[in-house]
């Protein structure tokens, strides 16, 4: 029987933390689009973290591999998770709807900006989702949904795929759910 | 033309993706192009699982092993899981895959062989193994020679293995630094006696029985987390001495058999022997079974315990075992309910008859005099609290001089469209807020 573990919400009454809701960034994406979050935010971001460190926060964080419109949803995603009283549940809940709406080629701008950026949570969830777009899936199912082509023989594949016999047992559903 | 983004990532994040998906299908992507060949070999954790008992089956799996763990050896492998049905004639595979964890330093081993006919008999090196830290073993014979050098092993998972008291005590005093033991569906001993001070929790599911109608007495006093499952079909326990434990979960398998007398019997002992804990909670099934025993009037031993966590349904076959749990609590201060709505299954086999009766004309003897926070979680629409349950928090509301507060939480429910759900959500509701309290300070929230 499944068990429900909730954890309370943390309540941070410490200075420092007080001091980095109120104070502000502004990260500049790929494109020249600037965006303003408060600190506490920003640093979910293990990489801004290090450079407000570094102290090389003094005026804009300049994000060059990342797009306005990634950073838009990254920013959505960081708010979220700074938000307070925010239950684990309620942003457990929101990682879900983030993810589940986003198309295949959004899914890869914000799983290379995540990557990036060294953003754990929402690296795992972007992670998961792409791996559920493979879950059951046969190779054609996947090749054509990820635009992969075979660069092997129909001969070699049919030589791999009796090496690897015990991987193909069981495995029809193409179903795109 | 579309582009192949999923390729063009690094292959340490496509390693994280396929780390998602299961042994097979992570394998099956070898043939997607080349650039996917290897790239499943650089999973850190390897499980295989073969179900199926069907030979030809198992010889495609076992195969399958043997390729994968020749292009892997080399790699940073942190764990290895196999899981199949076992028979004898599998045994050297055994072996090969046993020294390549040796071999590879692979921290994490579970030697998963489910067998209803052959043990594996775990091969004489694996007992001096000084990167294992985590070990999981079933249907394999352990039977050392000489000493076991398990140096770094926190936890150690046992299921389906013939123990004897020698087997024990070689295994505790070879591990200095275990955390947390399980035995599961294992035999023999007539004593468990654990002085080990690293072990921190112990968890006792199904202990098979043998047709021997003495207990297994257990003695553990460093331990501070116990868990114990009791079985229709299992030894009894008896908890000699947990002087230092501070919480417990008490659990009964009763799928199957759920009027057993012999489970009904064996269910008193624990709540005797765990009087002193800290902390409780309470398994569904085996708050049937309190249940049923207080119908029948038999009455807990009254408890130091502070906190009690009950998994229960709506209905007739859970409130009278937390109503006696209640009572028999004085000092509890915080009492957290986990609904799972109605039962559905073996409705008829066990008579509940008098519970009716029995909520009819109960109540609390004495008030609750530090219970301070009461929280009812459940996750479905069909989980609302019951009438039945409403009388129950209507009573613990009465008597909870200094209560705090009563926290319902619906979760989705209470987001839920259905019109039927919510107009049935709002008079629960009014009927707790209309309930007196007895403290000043009680508030009712809902979630």
């Amino acid at each position: 029987m499944a068990r429900k573990n909730r954890n309370p919400v943390g309540k941070n009454v410490d200075p420092e933390a007080q001091k980095k809701k109120t104070r502000t960034l502004t990260l500049k994406s790929s494109d020249g689009q600037e965006f303003s979050i408060s600190e506490s935010a920003a640093v979910l971001s293990i990489a801004i973290e290090n450079m407000v460190e570094d102290d090389c926060a003094g005026g804009v964080i300049p994000l060059p591999l990342v797009d306005g419109g990634t950073l838009a949803r990254v920013i959505t995603y960081l708010n979220k998770h700074a938000e307070d009283g925010a239950s684990d549940e309620e942003k457990r809940k929101f990682d879900e709807e983030f993810v589940s709406g986003m198309e295949m080629g959004v899914l890869f701008d914000v799983v290379l900006a995540a990557n990036y950026l060294d953003i754990r949570g929402l690296l795992r969830e972007v992670r998961r989702r792409i791996a559920d777009r493979m879950k059951n899936k046969s190779v054609e199912w996947v090749r054509k949904t990820f635009h992969i082509e075979s660069d092997f023989t129909p001969e070699e594949e049919e030589q791999m795929k009796k090496e690897f016999a015990w991987a193909w047992e069981g495995v029809d559903s193409d179903v795109d759910d | 033309m579309s582009i192949d983004r999923l390729s063009a990532l690094p292959d340490s994040l496509l390693i994280r993706i396929l780390s998602f998906l299961d042994m097979k299908e992570s394998g099956m992507t070898c043939v997607l192009s080349k650039r996917w060949q290897f790239l499943w070999t650089g999973l850190p954790r390897l499980k295989f699982y073969e179900g199926s008992s069907q030979t030809d089956k198992i010889r495609k799996m076992v195969a399958w092993v043997h390729r994968t763990l020749v292009i892997c050896s080399g790699h940073n492998l942190e764990m290895i899981k196999i899981d199949f049905v076992y028979d004898k004639c599998f045994a050297s595979d055994v072996n090969v895959w046993v020294d390549f964890t040796l071999k590879n330093k692979v921290k994490d081993v579970a030697s998963l062989l489910n067998s209803r006919k052959d043990l594996y008999p775990l091969p004489q090196m694996m007992y001096s193994n000084s990167s294992l830290t985590r070990l999981s073993v079933e249907g394999c014979i352990i039977s050392p020679k000489r000493t076991v050098e398990w140096g770094s092993l926190t936890t150690l998972y046992l299921d389906k293995v013939v123990l004897n008291e020698h087997v024990v005590e070689k295994i505790l005093s070879g591990c200095p630094v275990l955390y947390y033991l399980e035995f599961n569906a294992c035999t023999g001993l007539s004593s468990l006696k654990i002085d080990c001070q690293s072990l921190h929790e112990l968890k006792i599911g199904y202990w098979k029985d043998e047709n021997c109608e003495t207990s297994l007495e257990i003695s553990a006093p460093y331990i501070h987390t116990l868990q114990i499952s009791l079985h229709p079909r299992g030894r009894r326990l008896r908890l000699t001495n947990v002087s230092s434990l501070v919480r417990a979960n008490i659990d009964c398998e009763v799928d199957f058999d759920p009027g057993s007398v012999k489970l009904i019997s064996c269910t008193k002992e624990p709540f005797n022997d765990l009087q002193h804990v800290k902390e409780l909670e309470v398994g569904y099934g085996c708050l049937e079974v309190l249940s049923m025993l207080v119908v029948k009037g038999w009455r807990l031993p009254y408890s130091r315990r502070r906190r009690l966590t009950v998994h229960a349904s709506n209905d007739e076959h859970s409130i009278p075992g937390i109503l006696c749990l209640l009572e028999y609590s004085p000092y509890l201060e915080t009492m957290v309910i986990l609904l799972y709505g109605f039962r559905e299954y073996y409705e008829d086999c066990v008579d509940i008859s008098p519970a009716a009766s029995y909520l009819k004309k109960v109540d609390l003897q004495r008030d609750l005099l530090h219970l301070k926070t009461v929280n009812i979680t459940s996750s479905q629409d069909s989980d609302l609290p019951s009438e039945l349950l409403l009388t129950l928090l209507q009573l613990v509301l009465k008597r909870a001089r200094v209560l705090e507060k009563m926290v319902i939480d619906t979760g989705k429910f209470a987001t839920s469209s259905s019109a039927n759900v919510a107009s049935n959500y709002i008079r629960i509701a009014r009927m707790l807020l209309s309930y007196p309290r007895s403290s000043p300070k009680a508030v009712v929230l809902f979630h």
